[in-house]
């Protein structure tokens, strides 16, 4: 019982590192490093184009920091026999758990200290502030994240003490805190802020005398665990990830006009592509934050190269997808010509990645139209996508078969 | 002659599996299928609707082979599997449809057959349904739904009495029936005896990869040491010897 919280997180470890090895090995990096660069690039200029003391910094610098605090969960590495298993060792669990809280605390503390990092030279500059006050910023979000976690850890009991608020402990308290060190006095609110840790601690104590709620914490980790799939499942199969399929009557028009008349594989494809959530809501995603970066970056170069970069993601997340019904015995079965399978799909990724593009292009021009340069844009964008939806689709195809 | 098996040796990987089986199938016949748990009876099944590729020996459907004409073969052939599976993202509705699109039946007439057979199984109102949200004897019926609709040469109908409720299992002896008096042939492979005794114009009885015995009830009962057996009690006595290591 003493090394269990050990022995799993280790095999967690392993888990984690296993996909991470495979997010990072292709393009990926290139798409994160241009990401980063593009940001940091906008970063860095639009800061040198900042005026001290406007109205909207605090205000923008306050929303950035409470949002971010809420990224990083608490990992109780819980599984679905525990509450069999354990049920013998209902003590021990508090140890479990604070075991569990060291670990996610590490790791939480370390995406806030990421962020607060981040925002601090936008604060520093807008409020001219000093070395002291952007350590004591950087002290504060740190602090408000253990209570943050000590709060997940104490709601997993079945306690009435614990009637806070959920909004109350994430949102409200930091925001006043916040408030108070931007608008008045950040000794003053630093000192709350301390008051906040011990009284959460306290609770947490008196919250810990309670039985768990097993189920409730068993359904509280499996939904972290299928983020955290879900995630992986961006860049590789997941067996975990199974995709949940919606009805989506609204977009029933757009299945009509996809879908060719009489071709079974058209039909199931633009439905399986459209009602499915791994493709569709993967495709949705890389184009609205390819429009974000796009929107930001005023280069013509880098513009267009991050859109033919983001374009070419699309199409290496829709490919799979024609391998998606073989596993479906009757996808063998119907007298349909294997080649009308390949046709059927060119045309779908074709259309599909045609209606990115132009999404992405739309945005890409940013907020200062040019035309040559949107025609420029237009006709390699265009080009991609047949390339990309003739040649190369057939040629991973072919390596596959 | 509808379906044809001659001289077949195929199985999952090098190791044969099915070792020599020949029989047929004709139009107008119902014929079952029988045997243990692992006698080689979904083998034999996928081999016919073409997931395996024999090592030897041939199958044909009207003499047309799946290597010859794969398309012809294929049209010629309905299949309902052991288990469901359905496709996940379209609904009952787009199930037929795509059925109508795969087997290029003409629309309105297919339509009117599917109403009919979901009338029967007590669909009919579920159109809009997505697999997710059936039972799986629910899932069961559309399967058979989709295979009847069709108009095939050939149904393959593999173990379809689990999960059915008595009703549906009545409505199905019923529709196969009208299929085989169509004209086509049925091929059933199926555990519950009594039932395919009743119902099965012959029976191929399969052990360890090999035919055993086939024929109609009295064929089969010339075999058996008492005569009038039911085919519970021939089946029982062939899978003991089976069992003990001894051949007929």
């Amino acid at each position: 019982m003493e090394n269990l919280f050990k022995t799993r997180r280790t095999s967690h470890f392993l888990m984690l590192v296993k996909y991470w090895r495979l997010v990072f090995n292709d393009h990926f990096v290139i798409a994160l490093f241009f990401m980063f660069g593009a940001l940091g690039w906008g970063y860095s200029q639009s800061l040198g184009k900042l005026v001290p003391n406007s109205w909207w910094d605090a205000p923008l610098a306050i929303a950035v920091l409470v949002i971010g605090l809420q990224i990083g969960r608490l990992a109780t590495l819980f599984e679905k026999p525990d509450p069999i298993f354990l049920l013998p060792q209902s003590k021990m669990i508090d140890h479990y758990l604070r075991q569990s809280l060291t670990y996610s605390s590490i790791l939480g503390e370390l995406i806030m200290l990421l962020i607060s990092v981040a925002t601090l030279p936008f604060i520093v500059l807008t409020n001219e502030y000093q070395t002291w006050q952007a350590s004591i910023i950087v002290i504060a979000m740190l602090l408000l994240k253990l209570v943050w976690m000590e709060w997940e850890l104490a709601k997993l009991y079945q306690t009435r003490t614990t009637k806070y608020n959920e909004a109350l402990i994430k949102f409200i308290v930091p925001l006043i805190i916040l408030i108070v060190g931007f608008y008045m006095n950040w000794i003053v609110a630093i000192v709350l802020n301390f008051l906040f840790v011990v009284i959460m601690t306290l609770q947490l104590r008196r919250a810990s005398h309670h039985l768990l709620n097993w189920r409730s914490a068993i359904a509280k980790e499996e939904q972290r665990m299928l983020g955290v799939y879900r995630f992986f499942n961006l860049f590789t199969d997941v067996p975990q990830v199974q995709g949940v399929v919606h009805r989506r009557v609204y977009l029933d028009w757009l299945v009509k006009i996809m879908s060719q008349s009489r071709r079974p594989f058209s039909y199931l494809y633009v439905r399986g592509i459209i009602r499915g959530t791994e493709v569709s809501g993967l495709i949705v995603r890389l184009t609205i934050v390819g429009m974000a970066i796009l929107f930001f970056v005023p280069i013509f170069w880098l513009n267009l190269v991050i859109m033919i970069l983001f374009v070419y993601l699309i199409a290496i997340q829709l490919i799979p997808f024609y391998w998606h019904f073989d596993t479906h015995v009757f996808s063998h079965l119907y007298p349909v010509n294997q080649s009308d399978k390949q046709k059927d799909f060119q045309s779908i990724i074709n259309q599909i990645l045609l209606i990115a593009m132009i999404f992405l292009l739309v945005a890409s021009s940013g907020m200062n139209f040019n035309a040559t340069n949107m025609i420029i844009k237009l006709i390699v964008g265009i080009v991609e996508v047949i390339v990309l939806s003739r040649i190369y689709l057939k040629y991973r195809i072919n390596q596959k078969n | 002659m509808t379906l044809e098996i001659d001289h077949l040796v195929g199985g999952y990987s090098q190791i044969p599996v099915l070792k020599d089986i020949s029989f047929e199938v004709n139009n107008g016949e119902l014929v079952g299928l029988i045997g243990l748990n692992g006698a080689g009876k979904s083998t034999t099944i996928n081999h016919v609707i073409g997931l395996l590729t024999p090592f030897s020996g041939h199958i044909t459907i009207d003499d047309i082979s799946l290597q010859e004409n794969s398309e012809q073969y294929k049209k010629q052939i309905a299949y309902i599997s052991e288990t469901p599976v359905l496709y996940e993202e379209l609904t009952l509705k787009e199930h037929i449809d795509l059925t109508i699109m795969a087997y290029q039946l003409d629309h309105d007439e297919a339509w009117k057959n599917a109403t009919r057979l979901l009338k029967v199984f007590r669909l009919d109102n579920k159109l809009n349904w997505f697999p997710v949200n059936f039972s799986k004897g629910m899932k069961q019926k559309v399967m058979i739904c989709c295979a009847l609709m069709t108009n095939a040469k050939l149904f393959i109908i593999d173990e379809p009495f689990y999960g059915l409720d008595p009703l549906a299992v009545h409505d199905l002896l019923i529709e196969i029936n009208r299929v085989k008096n169509s004209g086509a042939a049925v091929l059933m492979s199926t555990h519950v005896l009594d039932t395919a005794q009743k119902y099965c114009d012959k029976f191929v009885l399969l052990a360890n990869g090999q035919v055993r015995a086939k024929g109609t009830l009295d064929e089969l009962q010339e075999l058996g040491t008492t005569p009038g057996q039911s085919l519970d009690d021939i089946y029982l006595s062939l899978a003991k010897e089976d069992r003990d290591g001894k051949s007929v």
